[in-house]
């Protein structure tokens, strides 16, 4: 992490609690100041997407809202009371105990409390999530490793063949994230396989229960999760693919497609027939748009992306590949661990033609534009980015498109832009802010 | 001594007995029976409440020329995001240039937790000042400098050779008050003992006698007219054409407010509040330290506190008949203009969740338009509200609960339950629980919208005249979804998770 973070793009770890409530009927009880789960949500609930708060989210989540009192004299009493009285007013299939900066410091003992209700065979799950310790995706690793090893049922049952658990996108982080799971899923059916997301409506505990059955486990996403799987094999010995990109547009989808099928060992007919339906529709709509965009020549040539590694590998894959663009410094803004650095950095060598994008890992943004305002882009550029770079986008005359958090410019419903047909929206997306700076 | 000569202000539990639990009544509530005392109380169950960086950071992010350093974890002070809308689109309005708020966070990690998180925040001060050359860089701390014991006061006073911005402490450890209108005591401490100083003496060159008399007039014209980030700019110009109209010039302070322009506060003829809740630390200081009187009563929401509020302002400079002149005007033009919409509300019941003395107020606004109130809802209970409590009880129809809150909407919804009201004005982030029940919502603080004065009375009406013409969103969206609660919860009395403090529940 840099040391100072101007214009923040990530939360801390105790940002997680949106984790768990992307799970249906799970409720986070936060261990931590009154104002934790208030300004976390703040972010990643109300200004990424519009996102809102949902069943239990909001102001509905519990919290200890831990106070002088609870700082001097230790706050299990107080947890302990309020976990009780969660379990009498809310209506939810699993409880996760995360704590904030002010008990990991004091050293409140709650793995003790959870235990003495998990004993009672309460769904109760606990995590340190004090936010001095990482960031929210940081956090996401740590909850979902907590749920693993606290929750889910020692190894030993059938396997079901085909079933694949899906590990991405960092729900509510990714303001996309319902759309994209929902994608990926949707891919991986039509190739004969059997897709178990945990995150997003209709899912929950039944999907969570599953997840030690699966034949594999599928991690899509260049660091973020590599935690969860390499646990879950450790737990269950189930393998895990990691596929690094996010797949976006014809090129990367196709490669995903065969890989995930290589690994998977399914036939190749259907894979390959899935693949060429998918090309055949996406150039269908290029074939149309081509006109405008081979006869005006506004899109954009070059670009930057100042995201989190998940779009700017993703984006800057399909902006490359597909789409014919040029890119300058790509800013990865998630504060990866120095250790995956290396291999991340490694995935923006492999483009077409030889192409090669400098990388540049900061949290900082204030750095990031700095950096930014020196380029000379020859032309407007694009900006993928958050909201953050609307006013910079101004300022260098460029055209700006927020797809990372914060995206507090756009409302997000379903909108994915994994795969054939989220390529054609970010493709939309981008288009209409072109036609859009000049009318 | 005055509060300002500590580091810190004095936590409201203190200061003010303020309370956050308590299940009562409004005619309960009103003097001569419970008095202005609350028992001490908290719950055995609570749900997420507020801390001081929300309104504090709501202030300080919107000071121009000015860079705000959160010292803590990354994720906190995190709702400078969405107050960022709020800077964009209040410096466009006052200035007509989208700008973001400066904010930089020392991401305090687990070294600096066990090693102290000074040369930290040290070097973010350096660093921005060398990006941003602000005239003041406020340093806001978060629970973990609170708790590890970094020193913010000192870094401030050892820096402050260094560079010349200006460097503001505030402090905003959230674990340390359960009170969070605490912040703005905090926010108004720190600007009181750092940006109040009169600049460098201006000697003109050739005296004026003439221009120094001008000025002495103008300034016996002039009033702090305080906002704390409670009014968006739209309310601010209503109360300044209310405060015109009896001739008077308008100072807006704090927010939005030039560090270099706020010792004028001191020289204003009168400080005007519109919530004691916001202000009344510092209003207090300011005539104490600086002479400058103040009015403190009576948020200008709904008609007759609006006449109360401008009747209050008029009595300090004699200007009774000319205010009664204007007051007449404008209730005659506005209960012309209500008519439209008052027999749609005629005998619906509301419930209000807000903020101390908004809550109230806005009853008020509410049985004006002819709404009969079953409900209300405030964050704290301090002094300030008795006198509400008091013009509440003397209009209500009949008796109705109050509930002492800070946010905890399982309260809310049980209560709800069971009053079953047509409308509900809840706080901003406060309408998804009423709207879960399918009653019709209406948010009671939004700085792109208009509430305060005669025209904040016609755009309410006319907001939740269309709200309540057709409520099919809320009345859709409740068929299919469902509050998280149990069952038995809703059977429960609203208040049996409140206990004296240590003690037992009120069952």
């Amino acid at each position: 992490m840099a040391q100072v973070v101007e214009q923040m793009r990530h939360v801390c770890a105790l940002g997680a609690l949106q984790s768990v409530l992307a799970i249906e009927r799970a409720v986070p009880i936060l261990h931590a100041g009154p104002g934790c789960g208030q300004k976390l949500w703040d972010v990643l609930g109300l200004e990424n997407g519009c996102q809102g708060s949902g069943y239990t989210g909001g102001h509905t989540v519990p919290s200890t809202n831990a106070s002088e009192k609870e700082i001097i004299f230790g706050g299990t009493t107080r947890l302990r009371e309020v976990v009780a009285n969660s379990f009498k007013v809310l209506k939810a299939d699993l409880f996760v105990v995360l704590t904030g900066c002010t008990s990991d410091i004091v050293g409140d003992d709650v793995a003790e409390v959870a235990k003495e209700f998990q004993e009672q065979g309460k769904p109760l799950v606990y995590a340190e999530t004090g936010g001095f310790k990482g960031t929210n995706l940081y956090g996401h690793e740590l909850v979902l490793n907590a749920i693993f090893e606290q929750y889910l049922p020692p190894a030993g049952g059938a396997i079901e063949n085909g079933l694949v658990n899906i590990w991405s996108v960092v729900p509510f982080h990714d303001a996309f994230w319902t759309g994209n799971l929902h994608t990926i899923a949707g891919l991986l059916s039509r190739i004969g396989l059997k897709p178990n997301i945990i995150f997003g409506p209709g899912r929950g505990v039944n999907a969570l229960n599953k997840v030690p059955q699966a034949q594999f486990n599928l991690l899509i996403s260049p660091w973020v999760g590599l935690r969860n799987v390499k646990l879950l094999q450790e737990q269950y010995g189930t393998p895990f693919l990691h596929y690094p990109a996010l797949p976006i547009g014809p090129t990367e989808t196709g490669k995903f497609l065969r890989t995930v099928a290589q690994f998977a060992g399914i036939a190749t007919e259907p894979v390959e027939q899935l693949i060429v339906e998918s090309e055949n529709d996406y150039y269908y709509y290029i074939e149309r748009a081509a006109d405008i965009l081979l006869e005006t020549r506004m899109m954009p040539r070059r670009f930057v992306t100042i995201a989190d590694s998940f779009y700017a590998l993703g984006v800057s894959r399909f902006l490359i590949n597909d789409l014919g663009l040029l890119p300058e410094t790509q800013f990865i803004t998630d504060d990866a661990p120095v250790e995956y650095q290396k291999d991340i950095a490694a995935e923006f060598e492999e483009f077409i033609e030889g192409i090669k994008a400098p990388v540049v890992f900061t949290n900082d943004g204030g750095e990031v534009h700095e950096q930014i305002r020196r380029i000379n882009f020859h032309s407007r550029p694009l900006i993928v980015g958050s909201s953050w770079e609307r006013v910079l986008s101004k300022e260098i005359n460029g055209y700006q498109l927020s797809v990372t958090l914060p995206v507090s410019d756009r409302m997000v419903l379903n909108r994915s832009y994994v795969g054939y047909d989220g390529a054609q929206r970010l493709i939309e997306d981008i288009y209409t802010v072109v036609l859009q700076d000049f009318q | 001594m005055s509060y300002l000569d500590n580091k810190e202000p004095p936590k409201r539990e203190d200061r003010l007995q303020a309370r956050i639990a308590y299940g009562g009544s409004i005619c309960g509530l009103a003097k001569g029976k419970q008095g202005g005392c609350i028992a001490d109380q908290e719950r055995s169950f609570t749900q997420g409440s507020i801390c001081l960086l929300l309104p504090g950071l709501a202030m300080l992010n919107s000071l121009p020329d000015s860079v705000v350093i959160l010292h803590g974890a990354i994720g906190c002070g995190s709702c400078a995001h969405s107050q960022n809308a709020n800077v964009r689109s209040g410096g466009n309005i006052r200035w007509g240039r989208v700008k973001d708020a400066l904010w930089l966070s020392t991401a305090l990690n687990e070294s600096e937790v066990v090693n102290g998180g000074e040369p930290k925040l040290e070097a973010a001060i350096r660093e921005a000042y060398r990006r941003y050359r602000p005239a003041t860089i406020i340093v806001v701390a978060g629970c973990v400098p609170g708790i590890i014991g970094d020193d913010i006061d000192g870094v401030a006073a050892r820096l402050q050779g260094e560079i010349s911005a200006k460097i503001l402490p505030v402090h905003c450890e959230g674990f340390k008050t359960k009170i969070w209108a605490t912040a703005y005591d905090a926010v108004y401490h720190s600007l009181g003992r750092n940006l109040l100083d009169d600049p460098e003496e201006e000697t003109r060159i050739i005296p004026d006698e003439l221009e120094d008399l001008k000025e002495k007039h103008r300034l016996s014209r002039t009033v702090n007219l305080m906002n704390v980030s409670s009014m968006g700019r739209v309310d601010e110009q209503e109360l300044e054409r209310l405060l015109r109209s009896l001739g008077l010039s308008v100072n807006i302070f704090p927010v939005f407010s030039k560090p270099e322009e706020m010792y004028r506060v001191k020289y204003a003829a009168l400080s005007i509040s519109t919530c004691p809740t916001h202000d009344d630390y510092i209003l207090k200081h300011l005539q104490e330290k600086y002479g400058v009187p103040y009015i403190l009563q009576h948020m200008p929401i709904g008609i007759e506190n609006t006449n109360h509020w401008l009747r209050d302002v008029a009595a300090f400079f004699h200007l009774e008949e000319l205010a009664e002149n204007i007051i007449a005007r404008e209730v005659a033009e506005l209960e012309e203009a209500l008519a439209e919409f008052k027999p749609l509300f005629a005998g619906k019941k509301a419930f209000i969740n807000a903020g101390e003395i908004r809550a109230f107020a806005n009853a008020y606004l509410l049985t004006e338009l002819g709404f009969e109130i079953v409900g209300i809802r405030s964050f704290h209970h301090d002094e300030f509200a008795e006198i509400e409590y008091e013009k509440l009880s003397k209009i209500a129809g009949q008796d109705y609960v109050v509930n002492i809150a800070n946010a905890q909407p399982f309260e809310e919804a049980n209560l709800l339950k069971k009053l079953k009201p047509d409308l509900f004005l809840g706080h901003w982030n406060g309408n998804a629980t009423a709207a879960k029940l399918g009653i019709a919502t209406h948010v009671i603080y939004n700085t792109g919208l208009n509430y305060i004065g005669y025209k904040g009375v016609y755009e309410m009406a006319r907001r939740v005249y269309r709200q309540l013409k057709n409520p099919s969103f809320n009345r859709k969206a409740c068929e299919y979804i469902r509050l998280p609660y149990h069952e038995r919860w809703y059977e429960a009395e609203p208040f049996s998770h409140i206990k004296a403090q240590g003690g037992v529940n009120h069952a």
